[in-house]
């Protein structure tokens, strides 16, 4: 009984992670509750298990798959590894979020979410088996999990390492232009390096549509404005200048973007993909007074909400749109 | 052909667009009343109809309007505007905006913090805008447009109070809601037929948002539109697509009325709705019907009506 190993089982059609000793007592975690010694890696992180985070003190947007506590059962079964009879053992479960997970650069004080329960006996009973959930942070990333015991002689069970990715599937990374150069995106998130840059591709091509909107209209104006073609020309070469900006927009699995670094909203939003700020004050991208009653207008063609302005009156460079994509 | 629609702005905004203590929301871009004129000429050589709209904005309304959005179906071109206005069609594909989009300054003393300027033309109450001008091959039918009155969106002062805003003063959602919609002409692909609500009313008719009992709709016959091709069983009224109720409708036995309720000498076909069915929102100026003849054509027709019975 002195020669512990631990092995992970893979198989296709269930999340299922696996441990074992040779000829003693193994353990697994499943989403299932009942017993099967199956794994499989899945979503953004590759992980064990996927689920969303949770969604605390955010608004009601559209597209927003959970508000409140996201929570996923995970079912321990020890079991003979000959036999695959059920065992009884007596096990506790810790979390850890893995540091820079998710797109996140800063580490002290992450939230690493919260188990019901820690420790626990395993049961024989198939139809009863020992419960844990566990409530994913609202940061997006990976949360790893051990599992550790006994069985009912006091042997140790080999430590069981399994991984959950706390995700929102689905998003793109955008480039640093769209449309062609009609739009830049440049995130500066000194907490998120330049990974806040990702959307659906759905809200990246209203992206795109709003910056070409915006240069039709400049370029109408112009042609309907100017008296000859040298002065339309003239023109037109004027407002090849405003290329609206974005600075800020999802992380790679969305979740909460924490651009202060304190790992609890400002933003609310910036979540599950539909949402950027789109500099407009900034003298490096400035939209012009003038200008902006095109991009507003190519704002709401492109099927977003009404864009609110606003950040930080105490810094006139600052002030963007947030803007929100529709479904 | 020229229709003229009156429509009437919701002055009661308050009610709908509830306000936090904390925030201070903007009114909705709704604080309008306007006329929307549809003039539509056809060239034989071309073979391309132009839709001519002329916007007449009320003395009563409170804000200047600087948005006109008008479905369409099928392919426009030639599309132009007035002066300082701009147009582009939306991502939906179905949908030509105009936008008054030359900008004036901000008014002397006001800071600059992301906000929209006034425009530098918009249709000032008691004025009127013609030059919204688009051609297609597709002939006239009843179709839906939106107006929108200026009201900038105050700046926030931190990225929580711009997310608040959203979504305590309900900018969450399309945009194209929160304007005026009412029916115009436009091109479409189906065949346009004209319907009498609760004959022989005249438009705009009354609707009262609290009726419990049944609606009669005429759709009335022509020389060119016999009613009796209609598929009963495929008309819709309203918000709420009421379907056919008693006479005509699948699960009757009875047939639906036939009669000139017009008095112009064709046959008209008269169906009964069930009003709660119907959906009336005290905002509709108009109600549509939409359905199929028995060959499968696509047939559309709508009235003004006029709402009461809101709080």
């Amino acid at each position: 009984m002195s020669k512990i190993s631990a092995f992970l089982v893979a198989v296709s059609f269930s999340f299922l992670l696996t441990a074992s000793s040779a000829a003693q007592v193994q353990v697994v975690l499943s989403t299932n509750a009942t017993f099967s010694p199956v794994r499989s890696n899945a979503g953004v992180f590759g992980t064990d298990f996927v689920m969303p985070p949770s969604f605390h003190n955010t608004d009601d947007r559209p597209n927003v798959p959970l508000l409140g506590d996201s929570t996923l059962d995970l079912f321990a079964f020890c079991f003979d590894p000959v036999t695959f009879a059920l065992q009884v053992c007596n096990v506790s479960l810790s979390i850890h979020a893995e540091p820079g997970s998710g797109g996140h650069v800063h580490t002290a004080g992450r939230p690493d979410g919260k188990l019901d329960h820690t420790s626990g006996q395993t049961t024989t009973d198939p139809n009863n088996p020992l419960k844990f959930t566990y409530t994913a942070p609202d940061a997006s990333g990976i949360t790893d999990v051990t599992l550790t015991g006994t069985d009912l002689n006091g042997n140790p069970i080999i430590p069981l390492q399994a991984t959950i990715g706390v995700e929102i599937d689905g998003l793109i990374a955008n480039p640093t232009t769209l449309a062609g150069g009609l739009l830049t995106i440049e995130p500066t998130s000194q907490n998120h390096d330049s990974n806040n840059i990702y959307s659906t591709q759905n809200f990246s091509n209203q992206l795109a549509f709003m910056a070409i909107d915006f240069r039709v209209r400049l370029v109408l104006q112009c042609a309907k404005a100017a008296p000859d073609v040298l002065t339309k020309l003239n023109c037109i070469n004027t407002v090849t200048g405003p290329v609206p900006n974005i600075d800020a927009m999802n992380l790679p699995a969305g979740g909460l973007f924490d651009f202060k670094g304190n790992w609890v909203p400002p933003h609310h939003d910036h979540r599950v993909g539909v949402e950027a700020d789109m500099r407009i004050t900034n003298p490096n991208f400035l939209i012009a007074p003038k200008f902006r009653l095109m991009l507003h207008n190519a704002v709401i063609d492109a099927g977003m909400d009404d864009p609110v302005p606003g950040e930080d009156f105490d810094d006139p460079s600052s002030n963007h749109w947030h803007l929100v994509g529709l479904p | 052909m020229k229709k003229s629609f009156i429509i009437a702005a919701t002055i009661l905004f308050a009610s709908i667009w509830p306000a936090s203590a904390q925030t201070s929301c903007p009114p909705p871009p709704n604080q309008v009343s306007v006329q929307v004129t549809a003039n539509t000429s056809f060239d034989v050589s071309t073979q391309l109809y132009t839709y001519t709209y002329t916007l007449t904005s009320d003395s009563a309304s409170v804000q200047d309007v600087v948005s006109f959005i008008v479905s369409f179906e099928g392919s426009i071109d030639n599309m132009d505007e007035p002066r300082g206005w701009g147009h582009a069609v939306m991502s939906n594909g179905s949908m030509l905006h105009w936008s008054a989009d030359e900008a004036a300054d901000f008014p002397p003393g006001v800071v600059d913090q992301g906000q929209l300027p006034p425009s530098a033309f918009p249709i000032k109450p008691g004025t009127s805008m013609t030059g919204f001008v688009f051609t297609s091959p597709k002939a006239p039918g009843p179709v839906k447009y939106i107006v929108h009155g200026y009201s900038p969106i105050p700046p926030q002062a931190s990225e929580e109070d711009a997310e608040q805003l959203s979504t305590v003063c309900g900018i969450t959602g399309s945009f194209l809601s929160r304007g005026v919609s009412g029916t115009t002409m436009g091109p479409v692909n189906f065949l346009p037929v004209n319907i009498s609500i609760k004959p022989p009313a005249a438009s705009p008719v009354p609707m009262n948002v609290g009726d419990r009992g049944v609606t009669p709709v005429a759709i009335l016959g022509s020389s060119t539109f016999d009613v009796s091709t209609v598929d009963i069983s495929t008309v819709l009224l309203g918000p709420g697509n009421a379907s056919v109720f008693g006479p005509g409708s699948p699960g009757s036995n009875g047939k639906a009325d036939i009669e000139d309720v017009n008095n112009d000498g064709f046959p008209d076909l008269v169906l009964h709705f069930r009003s709660q069915q119907i959906g009336v929102q005290c905002t509709d100026t108009s109600l549509l019907l939409t359905g199929k003849t028995q060959n499968g054509t696509p047939l559309r027709g709508a009235q003004d009506i006029q709402v009461v019975g809101c709080q």
